[in-house]
């Protein structure tokens, strides 16, 4: 059952760089209303070339605009055409936007909180930082980014949280010390995680062998990172004996409903397991990309969830139906 | 402007405190979202959206396990922030699976929430009723659910001209009808100042006195915005200089009331009457609170039939007269919040 979601018609009324390939997009609300929260995130109705799409993006909260929706944009290259499109549009150009649930929803009942953005994760946590500093909470953020330049919302953030913000740039000092920041988290602290999958799995990973509370670590999936480049590859499904192309830019999923295979599926993040399909055969690994398989289903191999995972190129077997859903123990 | 008749970005009380108990849930509509609140093992009151991320079910018709609540259809559990920490027959759990948890404070023997953006849920600005829980100050209340607006039960407190015609043989005389009064407003507040002097006073009053001839009365109204109307009310030996301050020959209560909008047609009426004097005279706590009850069943009545006279006729409107002015600033300021969280993009609701 689908619940009606608000939405209203807005205008762009002024983009910038926010950092190197961030662009930073105010939106003006002409018709209708939509509701944000902290940690929100908002749906862009377009027109890509294969047809018409949707894309989310988290709202920001910079602290220069409230009666402004903004957003900020990572150009992604090569992308499935939704951050390009959003980089195309003109102060002036008009665009439909969608209310969405807000999965990472701000709870004001701790003491103390810590926050890691890496990359373009940074997002949601402009409003969460604000939300959290202006109704007086404890607030640590550590901050990761390629370099300077490609740190957005740097003063904003600084401004906020004072000496509360570690800056972390992966250019001078390389890759984050997960483990160390992991072990020095305060018990009762909540987490807040949201950035690269790469980094977002090391801290679950560092999080789960400390045996620490599962819900004082709370994160958003960001459905189109994976841990390699998305390379074309094949598939044939066993139910059919059909073989299926998957472009780099399209999802398995797509291109499996593309080519008139019916399969069941709801978030298209990765999140709630019903794409779920069964490998028979592949000839090379699979980028795992979603949240929902457990660490040893993805380390076996059998099983893929098609709206975000991937092969990593070559020829591979899948099962759509009868598959077995549930614990694996 | 929005079609709400209340603003979000308030604190409004869910329950009494003493409603909020360990081990059980109290479910509430409050601002029209149902929401279900109770408290931790240590106390804490916690309040979150009344219905399973899942399919919706109440999760009031479910059960506390510590601090968690489990649904009662599929099992889902939740932790006081609102994030699901366990879902059947799956190994890995949704992060996405969340309910909206609310910020709850509890003061004034009162658990409060605010509905709207969490960022602003400062507990400075949570009403002030602190007379409800003062060491020289006792008194007792109720809630009752009332099938009315809140704005028409702030109009009624705004306005006590009405105690002559609606509780006349209590609190009510022609003297409430006839006095002059004046009203004055800042910030998110109004209040309306009535002193009747050298009157007859009511029996109630008269009865609280205990001493015979006329009297100063009073009836101080202060509005806090959106929707909590504190009442200083007494009455003195005339002549005494009650008006001036010296309040020594008089007796002194206030009428503490907070209406939260239920929906737009629904309010939950929180009300308690405090005094300072005999605080120690418990059945003198009951009687206020039984006469009190009785005096507002009379304005329960009349707030119902109002709700159900608007909806019957709706092409007609409101008239203002004189009397009105202090309910009118009142209904003002509430605009007033409701204009500023609408001109803000980010309204969460």
């Amino acid at each position: 059952m689908e619940s009606q979601r608000a939405t209203a018609t807005a205008r762009l009324k002024e983009a910038s760089l926010a950092a190197t390939g961030i662009r930073l997009m105010r939106f003006e609300i002409l018709e209708g209303t939509v509701s944000t929260s902290p940690g929100a995130h908002l749906t862009f109705e377009m027109q890509l070339k294969d047809g018409p799409a949707t894309r989310s993006y988290s709202v920001v909260d910079d602290g220069m605009a409230p009666e402004l929706i903004t957003v900020a944009v990572k150009l992604e290259d090569p992308g499935r055409g939704g951050s390009r499109h959003m980089w195309s549009l003109e102060p002036g150009d008009e665009i439909k936007i969608i209310e969405s649930s807000n999965s990472m929803p701000v709870s004001f009942d701790r003491r103390n909180y810590l926050v890691v953005a890496g990359g373009i994760g940074i997002t949601p946590m402009t409003a969460i930082v604000a939300a959290l500093r202006s109704s007086g909470r404890e607030v640590r953020m550590v901050y990761c980014a390629r370099s300077r330049e490609h740190a957005a919302f740097h003063d904003r953030l600084s401004s906020l949280l004072g000496d509360g913000l570690v800056m972390h740039y992966d250019a001078e000092s390389g890759f984050l010390d997960v483990e160390a920041l992991v072990s020095g988290v305060e018990p009762g602290t909540q987490v807040y995680i949201c950035g690269p999958i790469g980094m977002m799995n090391a801290i679950k990973a560092a999080w789960a062998a400390l045996g620490l509370p599962a819900h004082d670590l709370r994160y958003e999936t960001f459905a189109n990172s994976g841990t390699e480049r998305s390379q074309p590859f094949d598939v044939t499904v066993v139910e059919t004996g059909r073989t299926v192309h998957v472009e780099a830019q399209q999802t398995l999923l797509d291109a499996l409903v593309k080519s008139g295979h019916e399969v069941m599926y709801e978030c298209l993040k990765g999140e709630c397991g019903l794409c779920k399909l069964e490998v028979t055969q592949a000839d090379t690994g699979i980028d795992h990309r979603d949240v929902f398989l457990s660490e040893r289903e993805k380390a076996s191999g059998e099983s893929l969830c098609a709206c975000v995972s991937r092969f990593s190129g070559g020829h591979a077997h899948v099962r759509i139906d009868g598959i077995s859903h549930g614990p694996t123990g | 402007m929005t079609d709400r008749s209340y603003p979000l970005n308030a604190w409004y009380v869910i329950a009494w405190n003493h409603e909020v108990k360990r081990g059980s849930m109290v479910a509430r509509t409050i601002c029209d979202k149902p929401i279900v609140t109770y408290r931790k093992q240590d106390g804490t009151p916690v309040a979150l959206d009344d219905a399973c991320w899942h399919r919706l079910v109440p999760l009031s018709m479910g059960h506390l396990k510590g601090d968690n609540v489990v649904c009662g259809y599929h099992g889902l559990v939740y932790e006081p922030g609102g994030r699901c920490i366990h879902m059947p027959s799956q190994d890995t759990i949704n992060p996405s699976a969340s309910v909206r948890s609310y910020p709850v404070v509890e003061r004034h023997r009162f658990v409060w929430i605010w509905m709207g953006d969490p960022a602003l849920a400062n507990h400075d600005l949570v009403p002030d009723l602190h007379w409800n829980d003062d060491p020289d100050w006792t008194g007792d209340g109720v809630m009752m659910e009332v099938n009315a607006n809140f704005r028409l039960v702030v109009d009624n407190l705004m306005d006590l001209t009405h105690e002559t015609f609606v509780h006349s043989g209590s609190i009510g005389n022609d003297a409430v009808a006839e006095a002059p009064f004046s009203v004055e407003h800042s910030g998110d507040g109004a209040t309306v100042t009535r002193w009747m002097h050298d009157i007859v006073p009511p029996p109630f009053w008269a009865s609280q006195l205990g001493k015979p001839g006329n009297v100063d009365r009073w009836q101080i109204i202060r509005f806090q915005g959106p929707s909590t109307v504190a009442i200083d009310v007494g009455v003195a030996v005339a002549g005494t200089g009650a008006p001036d301050g010296d309040r020594s020959q008089g007796v002194n209560g206030y009428i503490l009331n907070s209406i939260t909008p239920s929906t737009e047609t629904k309010s939950y009426y929180f009300w308690s009457v405090c005094r300072n004097y005999r605080i120690k005279d418990v059945s003198l706590t009951t009687q206020w609170r039984e006469a009190t009850k009785m005096i507002f069943g009379q304005d329960e009545a009349i707030l119902n039939a109002q709700q159900e006279a608007i909806d019957r006729n709706p092409d007609k409107v409101f008239y203002d007269l004189n009397i009105d002015a202090g309910a009118m600033w009142a209904r003002r300021k509430i605009d007033q919040m409701i204009e500023r969280e609408s001109k803000r993009a980010r309204i969460s609701a």
